[in-house]
């Protein structure tokens, strides 16, 4: 994939040994594209001709990149895994995946190759907008759309909490595991674990969880339809987990729509999943925000360290510092605010008792 | 040794000639996603050159204060071990690999000491005093080097 000379015959051929319903398959152009920040990814604009007729359409690659250059560790098997049971699912929209190199034998690395969208971004669209319409509510209810879906409707090679508190202890844990391991002695993730150790939310059931909501993983299609993307963090989870991802990536990288009206965006989440108020709210959110960024701080983390031992380098890690440096001032202040509010309601409690 | 110009300001003279005579140039957008991602690097390291080995000295006098009387008021082995630790690993020089590694010696007592606060409800004060640490020292700190720093080239 990153043979940009070699990459249009390279697709071409690969195309070729999945279609053998066309004649003729030619790239006729290849170009790498930003905004991907953790996989490779790059546009083709492909020629299918069968009988004298012609047909184009554009695919994207999405694959690993270069070794020595990643800053986030994934598995495209298992995003590959995800995508197929989505696709026969059909419950989210998601662009077609279609074929997948899970080798690297023919495009250079383990690669999916899928439908492009032209439309653009949810994030390109709202960076333009100072209204947004019911885009907030949309994305609400398209996130709970995702969390109806069940552990059981999933492919077994996902893991399986053995319930919800060793999933929330896992995560905890993992704020640990990554500092233990980590050249940097870090406090704050330590005071962070310890934190949300003594102040677990209600539980809710476990369900898909997508594992990086964020306005650029969704796609509007020509018909003004959402498109899910990059499911390579997908796991069985709490699904608050993403609510509380989506509310700190956005708030780093906005416009956030959550926090634009967070009552009117629950509602809406809670009424697509049924949840209640009880386990759906702007605490427990924001307990949730604290918590599943360590899923992909951590991998990040571990990115940087192998940077400091020189065995990875590249901007786009480099860069990432900032990202855990992001996380810590919003964290430390969400912690306060959060123990401020059970403060308040235990002093309420006491007074009423 | 020349000291002036500082490491800050080549390194914003660099920023400078790179956004001026080399970006103009850059036609890509995945080049340009790279140039705008090492301009704010390059930000980041002129605030740290300019400070980082004396904001690590004193985040590292403090933390031994503090930890100390978390140590004493709390008896918490883990605390003392690890301040006991920072103090032995104590830079001898301001190389900067040397200081921070005995950054990150001192810093596991604040760890230690801030768990050993959230255990027992004897020492709010403490525990204060150890989260103003991270909030005043670390997270501020971080947020001065983050600087111009932005999730550039997304979506």
């Amino acid at each position: 994939m990153h043979d940009l000379d070699a990459m249009p015959a390279r697709l071409a051929r690969f195309l070729g040994q999945q279609r053998e319903d066309v004649e003729l398959i030619e790239v006729i152009e290849y170009e790498p594209m930003a905004g991907g920040y953790s996989r490779s990814m790059a546009k083709a604009r492909v020629r299918y001709t069968s009988d004298g007729v012609s047909l184009e359409e554009t695919v994207v690659l999405r694959g690993d990149p270069p070794a020595g250059h990643s800053m986030i560790e994934t598995d495209r098997d298992h995003e590959w895994a995800v995508l197929e049971a989505l696709t026969e699912l059909g419950v989210i929209p998601i662009p077609s995946a279609r074929f997948y190199d899970g080798t690297g034998e023919h495009l250079g690395t383990k690669a999916i190759v899928m439908d492009h969208v032209s439309g653009g971004s949810l994030q390109s669209l709202i960076e333009q907008m100072t209204d947004f319409g019911d885009h907030p509510t949309r994305l609400a209810r398209q996130w709970g759309e995702i969390h109806t879906i069940t552990p059981e409707q999933l492919p077994a090679a996902m893991v399986r909490p053995d319930s919800w508190d060793a999933r929330i202890d896992g995560l905890i844990d993992t704020w640990r595991t990554y500092e233990a391991a980590s050249v940097n002695s870090n406090p704050t993730w330590r005071y962070i674990a310890a934190w949300l150790e003594a102040n677990k939310p209600p539980p809710l059931p476990l369900r898909l969880t997508h594992g990086d909501c964020q306005a650029p993983n969704v796609m509007i299609d020509h018909d003004d339809n959402y498109l899910v993307v990059d499911w390579e963090f997908a796991a069985i989870g709490d699904p608050r987990e993403d609510l509380g991802w989506y509310n700190i990536y956005s708030t780093a990288a906005g416009p956030n729509l959550y926090e634009s009206d967070p009552e009117a965006f629950l509602a809406a989440y809670r009424e697509v999943t049924g949840f209640g108020e009880v386990e759906v709210n702007q605490l427990t959110v924001g307990y949730f925000t604290v918590l599943s960024s360590i899923k992909i701080l951590g991998t990040i983390c571990s990115q940087l360290d192998k940077f400091a031992l020189g065995e990875n380098s590249g901007t786009m890690t480099a860069l990432q510092i900032g990202s855990i440096s992001f996380g810590h001032d919003n964290f430390i202040n969400a912690i306060a605010g959060m123990q401020a509010a059970f403060d308040a309601m235990a002093a309420a409690q006491g007074a009423s008792s | 040794m020349i000291v002036r110009p500082t490491t800050a300001q080549l390194l914003r003279d660099v920023r400078n000639e790179l956004t001026h005579t080399v970006a103009p140039e850059v036609h890509t957008a995945t080049a340009k996603v790279a140039l705008e991602q090492i301009d704010i690097i390059l930000e980041q390291c002129a605030v740290r050159a300019a400070s980082e080995i004396a904001w690590m000295i004193e985040e590292i006098d403090e933390i031994d204060e503090y930890a100390a009387a978390v140590a004493e008021a709390t008896g918490d082995a883990a605390t003392t071990s690890a301040l006991e630790a920072g103090r032995a690993g104590r830079a001898s020089s301001l190389e900067l690999d040397d200081l921070a590694d005995g950054y990150n010696l001192m810093s596991e007592a604040l760890s230690c000491a801030i768990e050993a606060c959230m255990r027992t409800t004897e020492h709010p004060a403490l525990l204060t005093r150890g989260i103003e640490i991270l909030r005043t020292r670390r997270a501020e700190r971080e947020t001065v080097v983050r600087a111009n720093w932005r999730l550039v080239g997304r979506g």
